[in-house]
């Protein structure tokens, strides 16, 4: 799969929030622990419906967990 | 012993049960024979089946990306594939002899592909279970599969064009060959050749995904 123009910070804020796993992460958003890693390494951008669970499971915003890179313009 | 050595042990043993079950042409074993063979073989795919869930399990530990449900599921479904097709290519000739006879042969045939396909959904049972309190499929895993499956269609297309091109277009006298169970034997190959295809797409899409080159 190829690298996507948006970014994220889910490592961080996985580590903000108590160190949690890619597998605890997995499980609160109803996603497997390979599409965690995938997105943590910018090759998947996820749909606006897992975009929103992502960042519900860290209780920030969306625009917190997600950039669009400037480098895609 | 380590797992490497089980690999190596049960590797060679798996072979050789599904040469003596599916490829040699039927020995007379003796009903004890065979039950020894069968169950030898069902141990040693089991025993191979657990130590690629142990080492699956020693590389989650080690932090690197393991393969997921979907690319076991993927490389499981190639697997299989492969071996059926594999399998008709070798046998097909002696159905196609039989042309829509109930023979032994095209009778045995029949039963192992049958007994394949079984074998292939109790691993695949065996996998859901191991997977029942996670989530096995997400929305990236049903892209990738979309992808692979537009694939595996669209061989699948191009296989029935150009065997209906074939027929439509070849004088009467040179289809000779086109007889009824050798007809029913390409439509069959072609079917699996596109799943096999489609697994191979997701399989390799999953591991790209695993092991980027940059």
């Amino acid at each position: 799969m190829m690298g996507t123009a948006v970014t994220n910070q889910i490592r961080r804020l996985r580590f903000g929030h108590g160190e949690m796993t890619q597998q605890a992460l997995a499980d609160r958003c109803g996603i497997t622990r390979q599409t965690v890693i995938a997105l943590e390494a910018g090759r998947y951008a996820p749909s606006l419906e897992l975009a929103f669970r992502i960042a519900r499971a860290f209780g920030v915003g969306i625009d917190t967990v997600f950039q669009w890179s400037e480098d895609a313009d | 012993m380590s797992l490497q050595w089980r690999f190596f042990v049960l590797i060679p043993l798996s072979i050789l049960g599904f040469v003596l079950l599916f490829v040699l042409p039927d020995i007379q074993l003796g009903r004890s024979g065979s039950v020894a063979v069968l169950a030898g073989s069902w141990l040693a795919w089991y025993l191979l089946w657990s130590s690629w869930q142990k080492s699956l399990a020693d590389t989650t530990d080690t932090g690197r990306a393991a393969p997921g449900p979907g690319e076991q599921h993927a490389w499981i479904g190639a697997l299989f594939s492969a071996i059926i097709l594999l399998y008709f290519a070798l046998h097909g000739s002696a159905m196609v002899d039989t042309d829509g006879g109930m023979s032994r042969d095209a009778a045995r045939i029949g039963t192992h592909i049958v007994l394949l396909i079984v074998v292939w959904q109790v691993v695949m049972a065996m996998l859901r279970r191991h997977w029942h309190d996670r989530v096995d499929v997400d929305e990236r895993d049903r892209a990738i599969q979309t992808r692979a499956a537009t694939l595996g269609h669209g061989l699948l297309i191009a296989l029935s064009i150009g065997l209906a091109a074939t027929l439509a277009l070849t004088p009467l006298e040179l289809l000779g060959w086109a007889r009824p169970m050798a007809l029913s034997n390409l439509i069959i190959a072609g079917l699996i050749a596109s799943c096999l295809l489609e697994y191979l797409v997701a399989a390799g899409s999953y591991w790209r995904d695993r092991h980027p080159t940059t």
